[in-house]
């Protein structure tokens, strides 16, 4: 298979899962900004950079999907939270549910071909 | 401490610059995410324990970031989002400092001002009347101080709940707005000349701050529009506007209740009872309100601005409730020394000083003491009774104790005296305006000592005395009561007890009347009092304490007599004269009209069964009408018709189904009443009322008929509990109106008097009459003067119902005695005697019951006598 195809193919997959994923990493607390980029961008496969995960933070936030706030620290710069909002946690079920269904599918496709 | 170099910062700012640029348009807040990269730098930069921060460092910091935006499509996010994007210099700074004063620390500090001096309530209008209303004015401060500070830390994690109750926020301000808009224009001139009168510009500053803080909030969380403006600001306005509504629709009704004309008053009185406030109600008949709500918007608007004045407000509270203003305790008072001021349930400023009304309770002034010492005499059928009253007036001021005072029936009071400097000084009779005159002039106008004792309505006497000195200070007065007994049979009579219908006083939870009766035969009363039997030296002896709060229904003492006794005699003042008294079996004929007039008022509801079990019990043969007396006066059963089994039965059940409601003007129902009976040839009235607080229409007409009447016809009342009763107090001195004792309930009351009309019970009556010297030896046992008072009394009030008023103050004054014409009045010195033209009566003439001491020793002398003449006897006939 042509490396370029495959490259071009999981980005185009990974942009599109981008999103989801952040809501499901903020699906079970609220988390400190820094420590969910860093989480983020280690999850293997994913591939993302924090230049990629703070503009995607905003636009989720802009769009009510999630919240933020900020909260003084004596130990360095004002700490950014971000949490689910309830839009943001409807928007996460459906996605996911989205999610299964298509893996469903696309298994079953495999499995008929086979 | 982290160092920068300067290329290190250099690098770090142009890539902001350069992600801003590419950030703009793709959805994201450009200047959000260049403050998370910047934060998220230093976050690396000290989780790297870097001291200094080089541009090699900052380059592989950034390395990893990758440019900013560059997996996001930009099409796909100008399809989500609808949110311009912002310029960046126009981005909204942080909430600061003006908007937490003005938004945060102004609003609760006017709350906290106002709570605490009452500065608004004292001179304008109560804008804090309940805890809900400070509930409501305190969540302008918090939800603004929690807005400010989500907008400060962009946090838009309740930016809903946030965004409407700003509006609900806004919606209060809004109405407080409206509220102190007459007054602004003032208040603007007073905080720029004088630095006063903050408080009514704070909703509107309030207001300002309140939407600045939500679009500044809106900004820093990159929303255009946050929802909850309009429908929070309705439902802020909205709940406040239906809280103030009762206040409003009470103003209104309170306006038209005091209208001229009888139907406006009638619409009026209805909104009250149905919407009414009632503590605004109790506001205005308290004389607490019109002072300070001269801008009073809600007011103003719902009442067209009419005023009304308290003695208005008392009427038609009473109209409204059925209650008497002063039988519910006053509303907290709003005055710049305190919102929570309440002035001890009690009046500081006596308006009634010196007038015939004894309106409410007065600061500072309680009865002291009280003791009745009463000697019964069963062979003249009487009891004369003592009442002492001690008043004490803790307050800083004089004061004027005032009390009305049900008497026994047929009772008259025919001693007053008043304790000066530990002296008793006898009272002065005279014409009722000529001692009011000289108690006005004494009491009101130099401060002296004074007492007053005037009627008001049969039976019952206005008390009233001046000053009850200051801080402490006690006044002792006595009352003498000469009173005929109740026959129930010759063997026995009832003495009621005098008792307080109304007063300006208060009088402890646990206070006790002192109550003492002697009496030469036997006397039973209730089995709580202490009687103790006849000896050698001391009469029979009843002695109880009653509780005031027991007081209130008629307490009585049975006084036994012996049979035999039916006739005695007394002299009169009027040399050659004697004055006898005759027991004799009146027979009570029936009237041939009867027309009963039930009072209409809510606390007659419970009576209505009574009063229709009663109504069984009238002769056959009599013509009956019952009229209701509610908001219009109605006759249940349309004209008088024939006692019968079937006319009972309709009009029980009319009765019944009659509504009782609020007080009512029974005045044109009596004058209805009046002019069925007066048509036939023996008619009569049976007024059922409860206590007429208010008199609510003129009573001239009434009266003019009863005056002007030269038919039998009579006015038999009974009221069903104790209180004052200004129709009543109206009709003093009528001959035709009569009182039937009240022993029991009302249904075996009224049996009574329908039982005498049935000829089931005897009537005896009292019979006095002058008769010539002469006939002394006919005219049975001689007793004490009291026949010729009470002899005085009855043919004072024929003297005025006859026009012969004159005659009749001759009369009763020379008998010392309180009547419609006469009164009592006691005064200092001789001189203010002289000035007013009376002589105060002769310690010696005065009536008087004997001490226990000089009892015990005539009982001595009595007995010691009586062994003598039997052993003088036995010696003779030895």
């Amino acid at each position: 298979m042509d490396d370029d195809f495959f490259d071009n193919w999981t980005v185009q997959v990974r942009k599109g899962l981008l999103e989801l994923c952040i809501l499901n990493a903020l699906a079970e607390e609220e988390r400190y900004g820094y420590d969910l980029v860093k989480t983020l961008v280690e999850v293997h496969g994913l591939g993302v950079t924090e230049g990629t995960i703070y503009p995607l933070l905003s636009r989720l936030r802009v769009a009510g999907l999630v919240g933020s706030r900020l909260e003084e620290s004596s130990s360095g710069p004002a700490r950014k939270y971000y949490s689910l909002t309830r839009e943001g946690r409807k928007a996460m079920d459906t996605m996911n549910d989205y999610m299964a269904d298509l893996n469903r599918s696309v298994t079953r496709l495999r499995k008929k071909g086979a | 401490m982290i160092e920068w170099t300067e290329t290190a910062r250099r690098t770090l700012d142009e890539y902001c610059a350069r992600s801003k640029a590419v950030l703009a348009g793709t959805g994201a807040d450009a200047e959000e995410v260049v403050e998370d990269l910047r934060r998220h730098v230093d976050e690396e930069v000290s989780a790297a324990g870097l001291k200094i921060v080089t541009e090699s460092d900052i380059r592989r910091i950034l390395a990893r970031f990758g440019e900013p935006g560059s997996a996001i499509e930009k099409k796909a996010v100008e399809k989500q989002s609808a949110v311009p994007p912002r310029e960046p210099g126009k981005e909204k700074k942080r909430p600061g400092f003006i908007l937490f004063a003005l938004g945060v620390v102004l609003p609760l500090v006017t709350l906290i001002f106002e709570l605490i001096t009452g500065a608004s309530a004292g001179v304008l209008f109560d804008p804090l009347p309940s805890w809900i209303h400070i509930a409501a004015v305190a969540l302008v401060p918090v939800v603004n101080f929690q807005i400010w500070r989500a907008g400060r830390a962009r946090d838009s994690r309740h930016e809903r709940w946030l965004s409407w109750l700003n509006g609900i926020a806004l919606g209060i301000c809004v109405y407080y707005m409206i509220l102190y808009l007459p007054i602004m224009p003032f208040a603007t001139i007073g905080v720029i000349y004088f630095g006063l009168g903050l408080i009514p510009l704070t909703p509107l500053v309030a207001l300002v701050a309140t939407s600045w803080l939500r679009l500044t909030y809106a900004a820093r969380i990159a929303k255009e529009k946050l929802p909850g403006a309009a429908w929070g600001a309705i439902a802020g306005f909205g709940f406040l506007f239906l809280l103030q509504l009762p206040v409003a629709l009470t103003y209104y009704g309170l306006a038209r209740a005091s209208a001229t004309d009888k139907v406006t008053r009638l619409h009026g009185v209805r909104v009250l009872r149905m919407f009414g406030d009632d503590q605004l109600m109790l506001r205005v008949c308290y004389g607490l309100l019109w002072r300070d709500v001269n801008f009073d918007v809600v007011r103003l608007v719902a009442s067209g601005n009419q005023q009304i004045s308290a003695d208005q407000a008392r009427a038609v509270y009473y109209q409204v409730t059925g209650r008497p203003f002063n039988s519910v305790q006053p509303p907290p008072l709003y005055t710049r020394r305190g919102r929570w001021n309440v002035v001890d349930q009690e009046f500081e400023w006596d308006g009634a000083l010196g007038g015939e009304v004894v309106a409410g309770r007065v600061k500072g002034l309680s009865l002291l003491s009280s003791r009745m010492d009463a000697v019964a005499e069963p062979d003249a059928s009487l009891v004369y009774c003592e009442w002492t009253l001690e008043f004490k007036n803790v307050a800083s001021q004089q004061r004027e104790a005032r009390a009305q005072i049900a008497l026994p029936p047929g009772a008259v009071v025919s001693r007053l005296t008043l304790w000066i400097n530990g002296e008793e000084r006898e009272a002065a009779f005279g014409g009722r305006s000529q001692v009011r005159q000289a108690y006005q002039q004494v009491a009101v106008v130099q401060r002296r000592d004074p007492v007053l004792v005037t009627t008001c309505g049969p039976d019952r006497v206005l008390v009233q005395c001046f000053p009850v000195p200051p801080d402490g200070g006690v006044m002792k007065v006595r009352i003498g009561i000469t009173a005929p007994l109740i026959l129930d049979s010759l063997e026995q009579g009832q003495f009621v007890w005098p008792r307080f219908l109304e007063r300006n006083f208060g009088i402890a939870a646990d206070f006790k009347h002192a109550l003492w009766i002697e009496s030469p035969v036997r006397l039973s009363g209730d089995p709580t009092a202490v009687v103790t039997p006849k000896s050698a030296t001391r009469p029979f002896s009843l002695r109880e304490s009653l509780p005031e709060s027991d007081a209130g229904e008629s307490k009585r003492v049975v006084v036994h007599r012996s049979a035999d006794v039916k006739s005695v005699w007394s002299p009169a003042e009027e040399g050659g004269q004697l004055i006898r008294q005759t027991i004799r079996l009146v027979p009570a004929a029936a009237p041939a009209r009867l027309i009963v007039v039930v009072d209409g008022s809510i606390g007659m509801q419970k009576h209505a069964r009574e009063i229709t079990d009663a109504l069984l019990e009238l002769p056959a043969g009599m013509e009956l009408a019952v009229i209701v007396a509610g908001d219009e006066a109605r006759v249940l059963n349309g004209k008088p018709e024939k006692v019968a089994p079937a006319v009972l039965t309709g009009l029980a059940r009319s009765l019944r189904l009659a509504e009782f409601v609020g007080g009512q003007d029974n005045v044109p129902a009596l004058e209805l009443a009046w002019d069925l009976a007066a048509s036939a040839e023996h008619g009569a009235v049976v007024w059922i009322h409860q206590p007429q607080s208010a008199l609510l229409a003129p009573e001239s007409t009434l009266r003019q008929y009863m005056e002007r009447d030269s038919t039998a016809t009579r006015l038999y009342e009974i009221q069903t509990r104790n209180g004052p009763d200004r129709v009543i107090e109206k009709l003093d001195g009528l001959a035709a109106v009569e009182r039937v004792p009240r022993f029991g309930s009302v249904r075996s009351d009224l049996s009574g008097l329908f039982a005498e009309w049935n000829g089931k019970r005897p009537r005896l009556a009292l019979v006095r009459e002058p008769i010539a010297a002469s006939l002394e030896a006919s005219a049975g046992s001689r007793c004490s003067k009291h026949i010729v008072r009470l002899w005085a009394r009855d043919e004072a009030l024929h003297l005025a119902a006859r026009r012969e008023r004159e005659a009749g103050i001759k009369l009763a004054t020379e008998n010392q005695l309180v009547t419609p014409l006469t009164g009592a009045v006691v005064l200092e010195t001789q001189q203010q005697f002289t000035q007013n033209r009376l002589a105060p009566a002769d310690p010696k003439s005065v009536p008087a019951v004997p001490e226990p001491q000089t009892a015990v020793l005539v009982g001595v002398g009595i007995v010691a006598w009586i062994i003598f003449r039997s052993r003088r006897r036995e010696s003779l006939n030895r």
